[in-house]
């Protein structure tokens, strides 16, 4: 029997095993006209699958001749709908993801590659499902770079040459080590334009002498409304335009964190000057090259300072939420990570297997910012539905989390 | 403000591997380390710095005696001129 797993490389697979595909014609029976094309273009592709990519044919299995093995693959829709190498779950997620891509042949080839190989066929069930959802999504974030050096690997010699098992361990140190995880979890643009709520600013007033951590110095108070509550914002009277913040880009911030999140921000000073401590940080670290961008204190201040080049939009609004996350969860969970109130979290990271980026590995608390980040930035997008199916039970918390009335 | 009485030291680990890199005289760095302001505004003394870095960025979270977290500083590596 031959397998048939997936489409040709150009979107849902015609083999599919779904509704849409029509029973095999009875044995002996004319096939008619529109059939028989449709049988030959399902073949040819089928084929077609095998000389476009550079993934293992299918073997056939024990006991079937290569005659018997060929009659199989020539017999494209009257394959059986059961596979006995991959689960029907599994089969169907696999049409899913392919269905995802109707114009990325080349997405196809690799999900289709990735299907027919012997080593995957060898993972476990639920593996099958994280790396088919890891690879197989449209995102930018995570599963185009990963479906990229999925791709590589399938074509290395180190894994064609491989026998099923040592493909499956290849596959299976791919999941774990995610190697094409971003450093960071970067906003695509305009990411949040769609989450954030609308604001309105009061202001502006003249304050004398305001204590920015750069040093005391006049400023311009702004208040921005967003959902009800005013949030006092303070900017430098002198401002260097070109690397700081405007009032207009701190209030979009603020309009597109999170609620739960928003409710912890008491003020917000955008500094005019460097932070004083990153002198002291560069000796510490031994590196001259880094400057505070943001600072999020418990008692609900954020300090934004200079930035040359200054951050965009996306960054500010990113690097918010992420920041502002570490004051959320440590009001859940406390601020140590080993707190056993981190363990539903904890939980969730091995359950998922996926990360939101590298730098997310550092600690349970530094995943918690970067995937509420990731969450907020595909809320309500076409995206959600498969950054999720790649994080179900970390977004759950976070579902939670955020419905909660916000803790005073 | 001022300044609550500091334990004495202050604790460098490096956030991915927990380690100790350093412990310092709280004397040894400047006042705006030394001390942060805990959720009420007050200021508490700052005995644990944790890093984590990835890349072009650095996180610096500070904590208080009682473990409480204080401040979460964010760092860019700068551009190259």
């Amino acid at each position: 029997m031959t397998r048939r797993i997936g489409g040709a490389g150009t979107g849902p697979s015609p083999l599919s095993r779904s509704a849409r595909t029509p029973p095999p014609p009875p044995k002996g029976a004319p096939a008619n006209t529109a059939a028989a094309a449709s049988t030959k273009l399902r073949e040819a592709r089928y084929e077609s699958r095998f000389e476009d990519t550079d993934a293992a044919r299918p073997k056939p299995q024990a006991g079937a001749g290569k005659a018997s093995a060929k009659a199989g693959a020539k017999a494209g829709a009257a394959a059986p709908k059961e596979d006995p190498k991959l689960p029907a779950d599994v089969r169907k997620t696999l049409d899913q993801q392919l269905a995802l891509h109707p114009k990325d042949s080349a997405a196809c080839k690799t999900l289709n590659a990735l299907a027919a190989s012997p080593g995957f066929q060898g993972m476990k069930e639920a593996d099958q499902q994280k790396l088919l959802k890891y690879v197989g999504g449209t995102n930018v974030d995570l599963s185009g770079p990963a479906r990229s050096a999925l791709s590589k690997k399938l074509g290395s010699d180190t894994f064609k040459k491989a026998d099923a098992g040592k493909q499956t361990a290849q596959l299976q140190k791919f999941l774990t080590d995610q190697p094409a995880t971003p450093k960071v979890v970067a906003p695509q643009k305009d990411a949040f334009k769609d989450t954030r709520l609308p604001y309105k600013l009061h202001g502006p007033s003249n304050v004398k002498d305001i204590a920015f951590e750069s040093g005391k110095a006049d400023a311009v108070k702004y208040e921005v409304e967003v959902d009800g509550k005013k949030y006092p914002v303070y900017l430098p009277k002198k401002a260097d335009k070109a690397t700081t913040h405007s009032i207009d880009e701190v209030a979009k911030g603020l309009a597109a964190l999170p609620k739960s999140s928003r409710a912890l921000v008491k003020e917000v000073l955008v500094e005019g000057k460097p932070n004083p401590a990153d002198a002291h940080w560069a000796k510490e670290y031994n590196d001259p090259n880094f400057s505070s961008y943001m600072t999020a204190g418990a008692d609900g201040v954020i300090n934004i300072y200079p930035s040359k080049p200054k951050q965009s939009q996306d960054y500010l609004d990113g690097t918010m939420i992420h920041e502002t996350g570490h004051t959320l969860s440590i009001k859940q969970w406390g601020a140590d990570d080993s707190d056993k109130r981190w363990d539903g979290w904890k939980a969730a990271i091995k359950s998922d297997g996926i990360v939101p980026s590298k730098y997310a590995k550092a600690a349970p608390s530094e995943d918690f910012g970067e995937a509420l980040q990731l969450y907020q930035q595909v809320k309500g997008t076409p995206k959600e539905a498969e950054v999720r199916a790649m994080m179900p039970e970390r977004f759950k918390i976070i579902d939670a989390l955020l419905a909660e009335k916000p803790k005073p | 403000m001022s300044e609550p009485k500091h334990p004495g030291t202050i604790q460098f680990i490096d956030g991915a591997t927990k380690e100790v890199t350093k412990t310092v005289d709280a004397k040894e760095v400047p006042a705006s380390i030394r001390f942060a302001k805990d959720e009420a505004g007050e200021l508490v003394p700052v005995v644990k710095v944790v890093a984590f870095q990835e890349g072009d960025r650095r996180t610096l979270r500070e904590y208080g005696p009682e473990g409480q977290f204080l401040r979460s500083t964010v760092q860019l590596r700068n551009a190259p001129r």
